[in-house]
């Protein structure tokens, strides 16, 4: 980690810095802003950014920061527990279809071929539908879709490593498959799993976004990211600082993650 | 190469109808239904419209009766554009996207694969820093945002372009820049790095130790070593530019299948969500099989029919 820091630019520290702060106002939300996320004020509606109203207001006079930072709890959070239960969800059934094999193996590959044919967002817009529209409908929704190709990975790197000499030795003093599953084969795997997560929460807060932005995502009284550059978009030509604020906020994570992550897959790829 | 192609279209109907008839069962579960709407309508009135669509039938009924008619290839009408075949509707709709996602998979090609061999070319140079700094930060960019910008300063500001609809030439040149920026930036990364790597290896040397010029070098010899796993890409990029269009349909106000689709799954339009998703589900099972018939015409290596 330090030898990623001293060699790479300041750009790397750069995103470290903007993710922190991004899940600092996530967290203490409530200590970091002045005015309520709903508390409307129709007399300052729609004012341009300002010294009381840092990000301006939008439409019903509502402080745009305070929706920004709240909206961030809700992006962050649907990006960070559909990243970890799409990686459960991938890492169990990639480890079954590579340790089982057989027909198991053919029937669970098999079927991720086939919904990887799918993009995501098509399928999560589908799964909204059964869900509804809260918090939970949404990460279950993109959960559900965001586990394939990380199953995939898994199943042929644990068919792999069945044939090292230390999996041969564990079933020779006689561990359980689960045993040599969990205790020996995935914690060799590590690595490789935590670098997808890092690309996987991007790309999942970004369908979250994309989802609230054509209204097919989280619904009022829930407001994130998307929700918010949805509302600003409307009126984007008079008024763009409803449109920009919040849509800054999605790239500014979505980059820091990306480049964090790339710099991760390269650290990792070169110790291999 | 046709019977392999033959094959796994045949292969891949059983697995095409088990994922529609879930499809089915997912509507009909889902909360709400297509006529709850603001207005509350009499119960007589509302069991005489159940009736009109055989929405009052068991649920089996209703699958067997949809799956007969897809047989006859009839897929129903339109619940939200009422008296309309839901046929019709994509047989509008479907040209319009088709068009707007090839043209945005021709430019992401091209301004993708020629960029990235100019970035390789130059690697280290000013040129290939400026351009990967680009490319990070368009990945990063969600789309509304792409769009919300361009008509900003294309349309409104400048006034060069209109901002919405889809008439004539000039109106399809900003949602198609829209749809094919964040793929582009993506096949440009994969070019560059691929074919960055196939410059390091022996046959470039020969070819250098031939004095093949350094452009003939990269665009002759390299890239077409390089270009076998940016096909691979290709695929999943063609389908997400198909199907992920909605976006774009519904910023710039496009008729086409997107945004049906979008408005169809808000109003639990079911034939026509139904529809939709057959379609693109055969779209992207073809797009899926060309992919790996092009796979096997670039890399000869690559037998077809063995995975099957």
């Amino acid at each position: 980690m330090r030898q990623i820091f001293q060699k790479q630019n300041r750009f790397l520290t750069f995103c470290c810095l903007a993710l922190s702060l991004m899940a600092g106002m996530a967290v203490f939300a409530p200590q970091v802003t002045h005015y309520s996320f709903e508390e409307q004020n129709i007399s300052e509606k729609l004012e341009p950014p300002s010294a009381k109203h840092w990000m301006g207001t939008d439409t019903l006079g509502r402080d745009l920061y305070s929706r920004v930072v709240y909206g961030a709890r809700l992006s962050l959070l649907v990006g960070f527990v559909t990243a970890i239960s799409g990686l459960l969800l991938g890492v169990s059934v990639g480890a079954i279809a590579g340790y089982r094999g057989g027909a198991i193996d053919l029937l669970l590959m098999n079927l991720v071929d086939f919904l990887m044919i799918f993009p995501s967002v098509l399928m999560a817009i589908l799964l909204m539908l059964l869900f509804g529209r809260g918090p939970l409908g949404i990460i279950l929704a993109i959960s559900i879709t965001s586990w394939l190709s990380l199953a995939r990975q898994v199943r042929g790197q644990v068919m792999q490593a069945k044939r090292f000499p230390y999996v041969e030795s564990a079933r020779a003093i006689g561990a359980s498959p689960a045993a040599i599953l969990f205790k020996h084969i995935l914690p060799n795997l590590l690595g490789p799993i935590l670098v997808s997560l890092t690309i996987q929460i991007p790309n999942n807060i970004m369908a979250e976004s994309l989802l609230s932005f054509v209204g097919l995502g989280l619904a009022p009284p829930y407001s994130s990211w998307g929700t918010l550059a949805n509302e600003g978009f409307r009126g984007m030509q008079t008024y763009p600082h409803l449109l920009i604020f919040p849509s800054a906020a999605i790239f500014i994570t979505i980059l820091a993650f990306n480049y964090l992550g790339d710099e991760l897959r390269k650290k990792s790829e070169k110790r291999l | 190469m046709l019977r392999y192609f033959i094959k796994r279209l045949l292969f891949s109907i059983p697995s095409l109808l088990v994922f529609l008839i879930a499809l089915f069962f997912l509507l009909r579960l889902a909360p709400g239904g297509p006529f709850d709407g603001e207005q509350v309508w009499p119960p007589e009135v509302q069991a005489n419209i159940l009736k009109k669509y055989h929405l009052d039938q068991p649920l089996h009924r209703q699958l067997t009766e949809w799956l007969i008619q897809l047989g006859h290839g009839d897929l129903n009408e339109s619940f939200q554009y009422l008296g309309k075949p839901v046929t019709e509707i994509l047989a509008e709709t479907f040209p319009v996207s088709l068009l707007l996602g090839t043209l945005a998979l021709g430019v992401c090609i091209s301004v993708g694969i020629f960029f990235g061999g100019i970035a390789a070319w130059r690697q280290g140079s000013l040129a290939d820093r400026l351009l990967l700094f680009i490319s990070s930060v368009s990945i990063s960019l969600p789309v509304f945002l792409i769009a919300s910008v361009l008509v900003l300063i294309f349309s409104l500001q400048l006034k060069w372009l209109p901002p919405a609809l889809w008439e004539g030439p000039s109106s399809a040149i900003l949602p198609v820049l829209a749809l094919s920026w964040r793929p582009s930036a993506i096949v440009f990364q994969l070019t560059r790095s691929t074919l960055i790597e196939s410059l390091r290896s022996d046959f470039v040397r020969t070819a250098r130790g031939k004095g093949v010029p350094e452009y003939g070098i990269i665009f002759k010899h390299a890239l077409k070593n390089a270009l076998i796993p940016v096909l691979g890409a290709l695929g999943p990029i063609a389908a997400n530019l198909v199907t992920g269009s909605f976006l774009v349909e519904l910023i710039f106000q496009i008729p086409g299948m997107g945004k049906y689709f979008v408005h169809a799954v808000l109003n639990r339009d079911y034939p026509l969500v139904m529809g939709v998703t057959l379609l693109y589900g055969g779209i992207l099972i073809l797009t899926h099989i060309l992919v790996d018939l092009a796979y096997a015409l670039v890399d000869p290596r690559i037998r077809l029919g063995e995975s099957l």
